[in-house]
């Protein structure tokens, strides 16, 4: 499997890619994928969507972007910089699937798309907003370290984590 | 924000309520039987659509778990006067309506291939932390008789009537046994807004309170925005015991409007989306940002 930048001549791809199983977690992940996804990556410099293949075959869509939480504390607003892991949706006959070296590759994925959102910092604060409903998404994120939960909407939650670049080994 | 506490629990919650750290033992609930320290409970006979027996769920009063730690003081004639008021509460019409309650949503289960998300965070949240994790089907009869397994089904609004009717009865008879005269306990409400790896926030009416996130994950309750009692209560030997148990959530405060988490950056360049976040999260994450951060392995998938 490898990955690269989303671009033109994938429009054909992220038109007949699936990745719901019917949730309605899963639906707006599809939407949007199927949706405005590529188009938007494709106009704005600042969105970063990857697409992940086997062969010819689009295995996983990622994306993320720069988000900047401002907090007010009345005469002041407090700045934190963090890169959102804006999407993440895994074809659905993948969803589940092992690779050979035993590991999934939904956390192939997610541990590409972290260090592909790190990349140009040292270290960051990576968030994703996530359907309190997505049980296997929440699980998967904790386990790669966005482990801090706050309430975002009523169906919705904002994960986060502190992230460091391991350094490189020298031989 | 209207909190209340669950007008039902379980067997092993009144056994952590006897002896906190112990394991629930069936011979340690006899026991209590026996002295007349416990009520005799309610069962709700679980079938399918088809009429084929499930199973069946035990559950008892709230107001167990004051006559439990009674019986742990010592206070022989208020844990036998609770747990008499407790059979009382058993014997309601209101009770019977959440039994009923309890009977169709467990019938329903049998008929249903995927198991609601709440019931599926419940038994993920408790094979990790219970010992009685392997045995799902405990832990599904456990889940029931917490509201949130069927305050949802309430249309007409009869079982969040019946819930307010039992909380009353519960305080009003606490109040007349002089549950007070006991060492210093208090019951805490409240909404877990905030939670990571090591706490959780839960958010009172009045106040926040912080908790090791394990308690939360050994009882099923570790998720954002789960309504929680905690019955805290000072030690005579010293520190403190807090333990978390569900509870309903009536009037649930609509959380401030957010942006749709599928809104995207717009402009050019690398520019950045703004996002406005409540000052209480900003201190949250900042406390999160102190701990050690995660060192991220090498990207596992090559760059075409």
């Amino acid at each position: 499997m490898s990955f690269r930048r989303a671009s033109g001549h994938d429009a054909q791809r992220f038109e007949h890619f699936r990745c719901s199983r019917g949730a309605f977690y899963e639906d707006e992940v599809e939407q949007f994928v199927c949706g405005v996804a590529l188009e938007h990556a494709l106009e704005f410099a600042g969105y970063n969507l990857l697409v992940f293949l086997e062969g010819e075959r689009l295995v996983a869509v990622a994306g993320h972007h720069r988000e900047n939480l401002l907090a007010n504390h009345g005469d002041r607003t407090q700045l934190i910089m963090t890169t959102r892991l804006q999407v993440l949706a895994l074809a659905t006959e993948d969803q589940g699937r092992h690779c050979s070296d035993g590991r999934r590759v939904s956390a192939l994925v997610l541990d590409t798309l972290i260090n592909d959102a790190l990349v140009g910092y040292e270290g960051d604060v990576l968030t994703a907003i996530v359907a309190r409903e997505n049980l296997c998404c929440l699980a998967l994120l904790e386990r790669h370290g966005l482990r801090s939960q706050v309430e975002y909407d009523a169906l919705h939650v904002r994960l986060s984590g502190h992230f460091k670049r391991k350094p490189p080994i020298v031989k | 924000m209207r909190v209340l506490e669950e007008p039902f629990m379980t067997r092993e919650a009144i056994l952590a309520v006897l002896g906190p750290g112990r394991p629930a033992s069936e011979a340690r609930f006899r026991t209590l039987r026996h002295n007349h320290y416990a009520s005799r409970g309610l069962r709700a006979d679980l079938r399918s659509p088809l009429g084929r027996v499930l199973g069946q769920a035990h559950f008892y009063s709230s107001l167990n778990a004051d006559a439990a730690r009674a019986a742990r003081f010592g206070e022989r004639r208020l844990a036998q006067g609770l747990a008499d008021q407790a059979q009382e509460i058993e014997r309601s019409h209101q009770a019977e309506v959440l039994r009923e309650a309890v009977e169709v949503c467990g019938s329903r289960l049998g008929a249903d291939p995927d198991p609601p998300v709440s019931l599926q965070r419940y038994l993920r949240a408790r094979a990790r932390a219970s010992w009685r994790g392997l045995d799902q089907h405990a832990m599904t009869r456990e889940w029931l008789i917490h509201s949130g397994a069927w305050l949802s089904e309430d249309e007409h609004g009869d079982l969040a009537e019946a819930i307010v009717e039992l909380a009353r009865r519960m305080s009003e008879t606490r109040a007349r046994l002089h549950c007070d005269a006991l060492p210093p306990v208090s019951t805490f409400f409240g909404i877990v807004r905030r939670m990571d790896a090591v706490a959780a926030e839960v958010q009172g009416e009045a106040e926040t309170r912080l908790l090791p996130r394990e308690d939360l994950d050994r009882q099923g309750l570790a998720m954002v925005g789960q309504a929680v009692t905690l019955l805290c209560e000072s030690l005579p030997a010293g520190g403190s015991l807090v333990l978390a148990l569900p509870a309903v959530v009536l009037e649930a405060p609509e959380p401030s409007i957010a942006r749709s988490p599928w809104d995207l950056p717009d402009g050019d360049g690398a520019m950045a989306v703004s996002t406005p976040i409540d000052a209480a999260d900003q201190a949250w994450l900042t406390h999160g940002l102190a701990r050690e951060p995660t060192a991220v392995p090498l990207a596992p998938i090559q760059k075409a």
